[in-house]
């Protein structure tokens, strides 16, 4: 029995519709005497959740990052593990009986971006080369071609991107790596800035409420990003980029297998920005001087027995520098930001599965953050500061399995997270330590693979605001022969708002901060934030005479139940108040994805976004730097000889600025920005499939916000504000670079 | 400005589509692996699309008539190893196919690969 070799024929499968879709493994399971073998039993390492082979011992499964071992099992044979070290899509692989692992043989392509096909959820997955079409290099600069997501600039002088999702801002995301919760509390305004994008293997986007098992934080979506691991195939990385405007950007990666069971990488970035550039002549640097310095060392491991775990370790330095040009060249009273972050993480990672028992198995996640900030704004005569220093900690402990059989499965566990806040601005002081116990429960019935139902509830008790239950419930279904798909999702999320953290763009301004109706036994005088998100998604694959094309809609509502506004309608302040029943966002998105030619990409989309926010004195108004209308269109082509042309053009509608409202004529007058449209275009040819060379230009048609600092002139007046923008401030930039990767047996 | 731009993205676009050929073509390949194995044969130069269909085992190419005829096409597929509608598979290079894209009288009774499995 023991002697029966198992070899999985992994077809090569790559329809050219499945470009749309997620990353599919496709494969056939035959014993040693290349017989059919009806009934085994495919699933990923971690999850419970497999497939069986049919009659003909073919199976089909997504690809799941986490974990990438594929496990085997049949009521007679031995059980193998099949190590998916790529994320490519076909593979032919042959094991032997004792587990002996052979490497993958790699013949397919990868695939870039997709709705994933068996997620209950609305999720979209981007792969490394999807956001290579942006210019650069970091994951807030690396949404411009994914119409769910707006990345905008949320001030004029820190340089820093911000995202909405679903009309929200970025901090009602659960952006987490690896499933961990990451990007929170004091790092939600500079965090996304520092996860470089070299560094990064692929991203899903998961619109609407996520899975409760990740906690109970995402209020409008989730975004994972998958770190490279140690014992991905890629060995080296040198990543260099260059633009006009004098910003360097440095990646290196190197990875080696230490022997059969342990993998260890280092990344390394540095990223510079030393020239000092005022081309809107406002007297105020367009972008910060930077320096950045980013280390990462991780470990991965594997056992025979099932056992698996990853670990790593980073550490992240960042100084910027802004302000008047004046500052820097010595004069006392001119007005200068500096800014300096400094992080220090911890994550890690341990598995169990186990053999006898495929759909069962352990995990445990372990994140620790240590963020400390600094901002001075001002000079030396008079100034703001904004000190910051925070640490979590944060374990969840899953176990998954079936009750009966695969038709019902479920996740449950329990968390642990902690947070300790402390932060001094401009005579206020805060602090807070908030624990967080929870347990948590999701079941999924999922009697046939075109169809799954999830229910998950969790409850946990905080320390400040006590006990809350969350449910959540997700629903998928496919039909006409699997071409369309259906989901609805529902759920509740909670955060406890960090109104200094989030909204750091009003620092650079003369606002007076101000706590309205304070309730002061609770952190900031805020209550927690409650939401329900609610929404449905339709898929559906067609041909539009020979070309193959991809049709997705979707609509989510997310309603705040209680909520933290920041109130910036009035002159001279900004406010923060909680309001019971606040913002309705309501978000339509249409897209269409068209291949005319096996290497011509077309994506078209459209979205809009409705949000009324509820302002004290006031009522509801437009929430303010949305575009209500946005249009989106990227072609890409390819060619034989590894030449890629990629152009993306995005029309932006009006915004509402906040704050121009007469209130003696009590007369609506609000003002709006006025619609633009974006334009950036990336030529890149690769050598040998491992040297890239690129050059591009954003922002082609040079748009430029005509005054994004306020009162710049006088900085040191009470109407000076650096918060009030709404489109780009650089203008066209030109910029170009290499990727240099190597991958194990190239 | 503005317009021209977009108007020229849109006509580098429409440009994929100009003086083309979109056809239909029995091939007659057997599995998945024929499918890539196909497709990536005609990933050439006139050919600007081309996707074979497993179980009606049609293929559909667009072609551009100035580039290539619809006879290179058939050579093409016949050279790979595969039997068009209009052309006999060119023998050797069928008989080294993997065993399971080779056709069932071929491969003979051996119950190897998706020789035991036709769709």
């Amino acid at each position: 029995m023991k002697n029966i070799i198992i070899i999985i024929l992994i077809l090569l499968a790559i329809p050219s519709i499945a470009q749309h879709e997620g990353h599919i493994i496709k494969g056939r399971v035959v014993s040693s005497q290349n017989d059919p073998v009806t009934g085994a039993y495919v699933r990923w390492m971690d999850k419970e959740a497999g497939v069986f082979t049919d009659s003909a011992g073919s199976f089909q499964i997504e690809h799941h990052h986490e974990a990438p071992y594929l496990i085997i099992s049949f009521a007679s044979y031995t059980i193998d593990t099949v190590y998916v070290k790529n994320m490519d899509s076909t593979y032919i692989i042959s094991l032997k009986s004792d587990n002996e692992m052979e490497t993958a043989l790699i013949i397919g392509k990868r695939i870039n971006y997709g709705l994933s096909r068996l997620s209950p959820r609305t999720t979209i997955l981007l792969g490394e080369r999807e956001f290579q079409k942006a210019a650069c290099c970091n994951l807030s600069e690396s949404f411009e071609n994914s119409p769910a997501i707006d990345a905008s600039f949320a001030d004029a002088v820190t340089g820093t991107k911000q995202i909405k999702m679903l009309g929200l801002d970025g901090f009602y995301t659960l952006i987490g790596k690896e499933y961990m919760p990451a990007i929170r509390t004091l790092n939600s305004y500079y965090g996304l800035s520092l996860i470089p994008s070299s560094w990064i293997e692929g991203i899903q986007i998961t619109k609407g409420a996520g899975s409760v098992v990740n906690g109970y934080e995402s209020m409008a979506g989730q975004i994972n990003i998958e770190m490279k691991k140690p014992f991905d195939k890629e060995s080296f990385l040198f990543d260099q980029f260059v633009s006009e405007g004098g910003r360097t950007e440095t990646d290196l990666m190197y990875r080696k297998d230490i022997n059969k069971y342990v993998a260890s990488s280092i990344f390394l970035k540095g990223a510079f920005r030393p020239i000092k550039n005022d081309r809107n002549n406002d007297g105020f640097l367009d972008q910060p001087l930077s320096k950045q310095f980013q280390a990462m060392n991780r470990w991965q491991f594997m056992s025979d027995k099932g056992i698996e775990g990853i670990a790593s370790i980073s550490y992240n330095n960042d100084t910027k520098e802004a302000g008047q040009l004046a500052y820097y060249d010595g004069d006392n009273n001119a007005y200068g930001i500096d800014l300096n972050t400094k992080q220090f993480d911890v994550f890690a990672k341990i598995g169990k599965a186990f053999k006898d028992k495929p759909y069962k198995s352990f995990g445990s996640q372990y994140a620790f953050n240590n963020t400390s900030f600094l901002g001075t704004y001002g000079n030396s005569i008079n100034s703001k500061v904004y000190e910051a220093k925070t640490s979590s900690f944060y374990v969840n402990l899953l176990y998954q399995s079936i009750i009966k059989n695969t038709f019902h499965e479920f996740q449950t566990g329990i968390s642990f997270q902690s947070d300790d806040m402390d932060e001094k601005y401009d005579g206020f002081a805060f602090q807070r330590t908030e624990i967080v116990p929870g347990a948590f429960f999701e079941y999924t019935y999922k009697p046939k693979e075109t169809f799954s139902l999830v229910g998950g509830i969790r409850a946990d008790y905080n320390s400040i605001f006590g006990m809350s239950v969350t449910p959540r419930f997700h629903s998928k279904y496919r039909f006409n022969k699997d071409k369309t798909a259906i989901r609805l999702s529902a759920g509740m999320g909670r955060r406890t708002s960090n109104p200094l953290a989030q909204n750091q763009q009003i620092f650079a301004s003369s606002r007076t901060l101000a706590f309205i109706n304070p309730d002061w036994s609770l952190p900031y005088g805020l209550e927690q934030e409650v939401s329900i998100n609610s929404g449905m998604s339709f898929e559906h694959q067609f041909r539009l005479g020979y070309m193959p094309v991809t049709l997705g809609l979707d609509y989510f509502n997310t309603s705040f139940l209680s909520e933290v506004v920041l109130d910036r309608e009035t002159a001279n302040t900004a406010l923060f108040y909680t309001v019971k029943n606040g913002t309705r966002a309501n978000s339509f998105q249409s897209q269409v994805d068209l291949q005319p030619a096996r290497r011509t990409e077309i994506r078209l989309a459209y979205r809009m976004f409705d949000v009324q926010t509820k302002y004290n004195d006031i009522g509801y108004l437009a929430k303010p730097f949305i575009s209500k209308h946005r249009s989106f269109i990227n072609v890409t082509q390819k060619t034989r000889n590894d030449w890629q042309f990629s152009s993306t053009g995005t029309w932006y509608g009006p915004q509402r600025i906040p704050g121009y409202r007469d209130y003696v004529l009590f007369e609506l007058s609000d003002d709006y920005s006025p619609s633009f449209i974006l334009l950036n275009a990336q030529i890149s040819k690769t050598f040998k499939k491992q040297f890239e060379v690129y050059l591009g230009a954003e922002n082609i048609l040079n748009y430029k916000q005509d005054n994004p600092i306020e009162e710049a002139v006088n900085p040191f007046s009470e109407n000076f504000d650096a918060g009030m923008v709404w489109g780009p401030i650089f203008g066209r930039m030109i910029y170009g670079g290499f990727r240099w990767r190597v991958q194990v047996g190239s | 400005m503005k317009k021209l731009l977009i108007a020229l993205l849109m006509i580098s676009t429409v440009s994929v589509f100009a003086k083309t050929i979109t056809q239909k073509i029995l091939v007659k390949g057997e599995c998945e692996m024929c499918k890539d194995k196909i497709e990536a044969a005609l990933d050439i130069q006139g050919i600007s699309f081309a996707e074979w269909d497993v179980e009606s085992k049609m293929l559909t190419v667009r072609y551009n008539d100035k580039k290539i005829s619809e006879d290179q096409i058939h050579e093409t597929i016949s050279k790979l190893g595969y039997a068009t509608g209009k052309l006999a598979a060119n023998v050797a290079s069928q008989k080294a196919l993997d065993k399971c894209c080779q056709p069932k009288k071929v491969c003979g009774t051996e119950k190897a690969g998706c020789c035991s499995k036709k769709k």
